[in-house]
């Protein structure tokens, strides 16, 4: 639609003028302001202190071994949950999609983790899988197969596997109605031409199913990326960092630097940091989307 | 033929329902608690030896540690406030994106899909810093504006969903002099339902779920706290064993009304889902 005139223009502006304030305010302004704190000296003991570190913080973030180890973390949090919830969502995507009835209950109870509180769901895993938790009795008093109890917490690996449990069981629900809406938009004639050919099921779902969904993979993916790197509760709940700071992940280590430390430059050099990176994986798989489009 | 499609369906609905069963199994686990008679966070046993409505009651009655019925009247609030205010700021914004073309639009639009991948916890410092500069900080308003004021991505969907109304009918109306305000209201916004219901319901769930953000902004002001950050009290150390089976009532208590507002409105909300994966 052209512009016609001032009045249009006028009443444009004033649909979108209070949506720009908020967003003004509440992500250009912090961000704009945190790249500047990421180079001060800003730490809670010099609050009246705040001069010039020039790359000092971004430094000392590169430099440290438990940012390289919450950084690691997050990484393999990302590359495990995304390609687990994807897999899982889109079999269960398939199943239900194969079947005539029952398709909305089924969604519905897929679902239900996915509306859950992190925080709930957060404290049922860590009470599942503590030392004198649920999964432990189990495995001790009901089956035998251990002597006694494991602390499956209290080991980098697997306070990080609990939590990446946790990650995949509550987004395959996303996945499931995301891919399931996919499915459903696949012409049918698809099938039938490729029947004919005398296609197995199985060749089926390579040569025709996947690329037909390409899109909804891709946007999939976009999301579940950035979710993967903004892990916070999950851990915060389930492990809190320990043992030793073994299962931080970059916003858990931001959080403590910050909120707990009070190194308010070093944690704002750590979010551009991870944002940058971020931005770059973003930018790759929105490349390969568009490509996908054309 | 069909004698082997029965036997497929029928091993279809057996292996969905395992996974189902087995999907629900920490659900499960935390109702069964929610109405657990024994204190006390760990058992050595899967059944409860008695059963008993006394945590949900203690919720409401003992409250002077606790205050959940303070803290499910301040998300209520909360949530109701965001959902007003995040659906109109986004879906006004989208629909200028949609419909407007003006020279700066693809930078404003990059701009605001770049930010917006930004993670939204990361800028928590500076914001905290600016609630605290302005005296908002430890108020239930700066939750309000701190969650409607972070959903820069869901300008695409909405967008994307605008985009396939007719401009037609935008046009048809100006003949007819309707103002751009009239044709939002009365045209776009009953046209779009799906969207519609789709921003309302996330804006709706996500201070029930949100812990981060309280957390900082709230400190240890506990009047203010929303349920997800109160509940969390509820489990540290020294009150876990006295108010751990308290702590699961609350926690079904607050997933009761999500899940039913999904269950109702589940049409408009995959709808809105799904329009993010079709455009891209």
């Amino acid at each position: 639609m052209q512009l016609r005139s001032r009045r249009d223009k006028l009443q444009f502006s004033a649909l979108l003028l209070p949506g720009i304030l908020v967003f003004a305010l509440f992500t250009i302004y912090p961000i704009v302001k945190l790249f500047g704190m990421s180079f001060l000296r800003w730490d809670l003991g010099s609050m009246f202190d705040k001069s010039f570190a020039g790359f000092d913080n971004y430094r000392a973030v590169l430099s440290d071994k438990t940012f390289r180890i919450a950084f690691e973390n997050t990484l393999i949090y990302t590359f495990v949950t995304v390609p687990g919830q994807m897999i899982l969502g889109l079999f269960a995507a398939v199943l239900i999609h194969s079947i005539p009835r029952f398709r909305v209950t089924f969604r519905v109870i897929y679902y239900i983790p996915v509306i859950t509180s992190w925080v709930i769901v957060s404290l049922v895993f860590r009470y599942i899988f503590n030392t004198e938790g649920m999964l432990n009795y189990l495995l001790t008093n009901v089956l035998h197969l251990t002597a006694k109890n494991v602390a499956w917490l209290n080991t980098r690996w697997g306070g990080m596997t609990v939590v990446m449990l946790l990650g995949i069981w509550k987004g395959v629900g996303w996945n499931l109605v995301v891919f399931l809406a996919a499915l459903q938009s696949v012409p049918n004639e698809l099938y039938e031409a490729a029947e004919v050919d005398g296609c197995g099921s199985v060749n089926k779902f390579f040569s025709i199913t996947l690329p037909s969904i390409k899109p909804a993979i891709l946007f999939a993916l976009v999301m579940l990326t950035i979710g993967g790197f903004n892990v916070f509760t999950s851990i915060k709940m389930i492990t809190d960092g320990k043992p030793m700071h073994q299962t931080e992940t970059v916003l858990t280590w931001m959080y403590y630097k910050a909120f707990s430390a009070g190194q308010f430059g070093y944690a704002a050099a750590l979010s551009f940091i991870v944002a940058v990176t971020l931005m770059i994986l973003a930018f790759l798989q929105f490349k390969a989307m568009k490509n996908q489009n054309e | 033929m069909s004698r082997r499609k029965k036997l497929t369906g029928i091993a279809l609905h057996a292996l969905l329902t395992v996974l189902a069963i087995l999907w629900l199994v920490p659900v499960f686990w935390l109702v069964l608690s929610s109405f657990r008679a024994e204190k006390g966070a760990y058992t050595s046993y899967l059944w409860p030896k008695g059963f008993t409505l006394a945590n949900y009651q203690r919720l409401f009655t003992d409250t002077t540690l606790f205050n959940f019925p303070r803290w499910f009247l301040n998300t209520l609030f909360v949530a109701c406030c965001c959902c007003v205010i995040t659906t109109i700021l986004t879906l006004m914004v989208a629909y200028v994106y949609s419909r407007l073309r003006f020279p700066s639009r693809k930078a404003l639009m990059n701009v605001s899909l770049v930010l917006g991948m930004f993670p939204g916890f990361m800028s928590m410092i500076a914001i905290y810093h600016f609630l605290k500069a302005i005296g908002l900080d430890q108020t239930l308003l700066a939750l309000i504006l701190v969650y409607s004021g972070g959903a820069a991505l869901n300008y695409y969907i909405a967008k994307g969903f605008f985009d396939t109304i007719p401009k037609a009918l935008d046009e048809a109306a100006t003949l007819d002099g309707a103002t751009k305000h009239i044709i939002f209201w009365k045209i776009i916004l009953p046209n779009s339902k799906p969207i519609v219901a789709n921003t309302a319901i996330n804006a709706f769930i996500a201070p029930w779920v949100d812990f981060i953000f309280v957390s900082v902004i709230m400190k240890d002001n506990y009047n203010n706290y929303t349920v997800a950050k109160g509940l969390y009290t509820m489990v540290d150390k020294a009150n876990i064993f006295e108010y751990y089976t308290a702590f699961c009532a609350g926690a079904v208590l607050i997933s009761i009304p999500i899940v039913l507002l999904f269950i109702r409105l589940q049409e408009f909300y995959v709808g809105g889902v799904t329009a993010g994966a079709s455009k891209g």
